[in-house]
């Protein structure tokens, strides 16, 4: 279980402070599948990167299955990122020099028990599940943005996460593209019990989730 | 993550290439100039194994303060005559010495009908020709005589190659030779000395002359030095001690100096190392420069791969993982410039022995290459430190 606990992001933008987040407090139970919803620049992205891990609260506690982050240091939260989250980014974020494999492979490359030739199997097993076994040796840029989106799904899914953290997934895709990266996301939800959070602006993805959150000036509607 | 180095580093080539141009040449100039020294050390070193052992030069000038180099006397060695006959003729009578030769030593040139050649000459009396195991070979004539170095007679004796530059394809006895418009007659080749590199003056390009022949061609009547054979190795610091004893009653003990051969030989390694070591010490700096270089160019690459850095990031690199990303790549950098010198340097070593000797050792090329990755982990570490401490989501924004 995840639960946040009185959380606030505060941004110094020079003299003035940005509150991103304000006294949030919420839970997100295992395997379930939550879409985040609100207006730009509301603080979704930056809801998301707090519950990931990825940045630090100004205030409150994030805690997953009574472990806090704030507790834990640089490295054992690189360690945690590297474990038990996989993140999906509006922009793939995929790395432009090597190859697709390659590319899934990376979280692997900075597990603390590293097994490539198993995670490498791992990889062209869910490459081919994402129907992208023909595209192994590819660079990300001879790819679509779809086939992109795919790849970084698999990096998310290489080290086994417990949970995906998807920023906008299709926010850079066409609507037809976009349902098919959902449904990839909803049925590792369902078939592997993958907790699953979407910041999105999209009502009809909202519309799949289990549960939608709403968020508006950095506070929970 | 080796690879992907090596993948960034070709991705960008050029830009790799210019930043390692400082390594290469700070490494290149660092191990050429080294090898020029050691070259020149084992070259001096050949040359005295082959003038003869137990040999001890009585020196004008004070060439060792307290038994060490003095580095301000280095000169006076070459600053003219100053030793005359009666210094010689005291030392003959000293008991202790097998045989004493002085020496006037001048450079001139020689020449046999159109074909001529700067030459050293050595003048002298047919002591040296025991001393310096001078004696010509069978068919290739004689040395002169005590009798003729004391009547300066017109004769001399030609270093092996010097003959055979002079008179090629015909026997030179009996030949005459001029120098500085004196004409002297040949009577003897010496026998073949060698020297092993090609760096002149070559013991083989010498003429001998008697000394008061010699002296035709020098201004002042006066010996440069002395070279003295003790009797054996044991009575050398006996030996020495008594010639400074004998020349310290007209000499202020600045004026000479008394040393064997494993002296000169350190006076001139030290010299030598001196020279390396500040020359090496200048093409070093190229090596800071070099880094500097690299240094520019990782603060350009952390910069272009922000986006990378919070990606790694997010899939659970830590800090000190993107750290030693960056310094694997500037190390590797700054090694590969160190190769690529090394490369150049074994080159030009083998073009410049053509001329002069250059030996590359072992541990120039360890140090060079050290050195080298040293500098790229040193200066990539601002870089790479700055990069490990990127906010992953500041990262992931950046455009
Ligand atoms: N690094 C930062 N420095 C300063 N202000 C920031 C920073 N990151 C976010 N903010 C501010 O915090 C607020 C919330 O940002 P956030 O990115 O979480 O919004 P969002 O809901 O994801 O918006 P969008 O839908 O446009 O992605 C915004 O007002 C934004 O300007
Ligand atoms: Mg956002």
């Amino acid at each position: 279980m995840i639960s946040l606990k009185s959380v606030s992001k505060v941004y110094l933008l020079g003299q003035t402070q940005v509150k991103a987040l304000d006294r949030v407090s919420l839970e997100i139970k295992r395997g379930e599948f939550v879409a985040i919803i609100g207006a730009s620049g509301s603080g979704k992205s930056t809801l998301l990167h707090l519950l990931g891990g990825l940045d630090r609260p100004s205030n409150g506690q994030v805690i997953w299955d009574g472990q806090d982050l704030g507790q834990m240091s640089d490295q054992e939260l690189a360690r945690f990122r590297n474990q038990e989250i996989g993140f999906v980014f509006q922009q793939f974020h995929l790395l432009p020099r090597i190859t697709v494999l390659e590319n899934v492979l990376l979280p692997a490359t900075y597990a603390p028990q590293k097994n490539l030739t198993q995670a490498q199997t791992r990889a062209k097993t869910l490459l081919s599940q994402l129907g992208l076994s023909h595209r192994l040796n590819h660079t990300p840029n001879q790819l679509s943005g779809g086939e992109q989106q795919r790849v970084a799904i698999a990096r998310a899914l290489i080290n086994q996460p417990r949970a995906i953290l998807a920023d906008e997934p299709t926010g850079n895709l066409d609507s037809k593209t976009g349902r098919q990266i959902m449904t990839i996301l909803k049925k590792l939800n369902q078939t592997q019990g993958i907790t699953l959070i979407v910041v999105t602006h999209d009502p009809s993805i909202a519309k799949e989730a289990k549960r939608v959150i709403e968020i508006k000036d950095g506070k929970i509607k | 993550m080796f690879i992907y180095t090596l993948k960034i580093i070709w991705t960008n080539k050029l830009r790799s290439g210019l930043t390692a141009l400082g390594i290469i040449i700070g490494v290149w100039a660092v191990i050429l100039l080294v090898a020029i020294g050691n070259g020149l050390k084992v070259y001096i070193n050949q040359q005295f194994e082959q003038l003869g052992a137990n040999l001890i030069f009585i020196m004008p000038g004070n060439l060792l303060e307290n038994g060490r180099y003095n580095p301000h006397q280095e000169m006076t060695m070459l600053s003219g005559a100053k030793f005359d006959e009666r210094d010689w003729r005291r030392l003959k009578r000293l008991d202790i010495i097998e045989a004493i030769a002085p020496v006037v030593y001048d450079n001139a040139r020689v020449s046999a009908g159109r074909r001529e050649s700067f030459s050293e000459i050595i003048g002298s009396t047919a002591a040296i020709e025991t001393i310096r195991e001078l004696t010509p070979e069978p068919g290739q004539g004689r040395f002169f005589t005590q009798a003729e170095s004391r009547r300066s007679k017109r004769v001399a004796v030609l270093g092996y190659q010097l003959a055979q530059d002079l008179f090629p394809q015909q026997s030179p006895l009996g030949k005459k030779i001029t120098i500085d418009n004196h004409r002297f007659t040949v009577i003897g080749v010496a026998p073949k000395k060698g020297g092993g590199g090609n760096m002149g003056p070559s013991l083989d390009q010498r003429v001998y002359l008697p000394y008061k022949a010699a002296w035709s061609l020098t201004e002042e009547k006066k010996f440069n030095f002395f070279l003295v054979k003790a009797q054996n190795q044991k009575l050398i610091p006996e030996t020495k001690k008594k010639i400074k004893n004998l020349l310290s009653q007209r000499y202020d003990s600045e004026e000479f100096s008394v040393l064997d051969q494993t002296e000169i030989l350190q006076v001139i390694s030290k010299i030598l190392n001196a020279l390396t070591l500040a020359l090496a010490g200048i093409a070093a700096i190229s090596l800071i420069v070099g880094g500097v270089g690299i240094m520019n160019t990782m603060y350009a690459t952390v910069a272009e791969r922000t986006r990378e850095v919070g990606l790694r990031k997010a899939v659970g690199a830590t800090n000190q993982d993107i750290r030693n990303q960056f310094l694997l790549e500037s190390a590797f950098l700054s090694l590969v410039g160190g190769l690529v010198g090394l490369g150049l340097s074994i080159i030009s070593a083998q073009l410049i022995n053509h001329f002069f000797p250059a030996e590359i050792t072992f541990w120039s090329i360890i140090l060079a290459l050290g050195v080298s990755s040293l500098v790229g982990i040193i200066f990539g570490l601002a870089p790479a430190r700055r990069a490990s401490r990127l906010s992953p989501v500041e990262a992931l924004r950046y455009e």
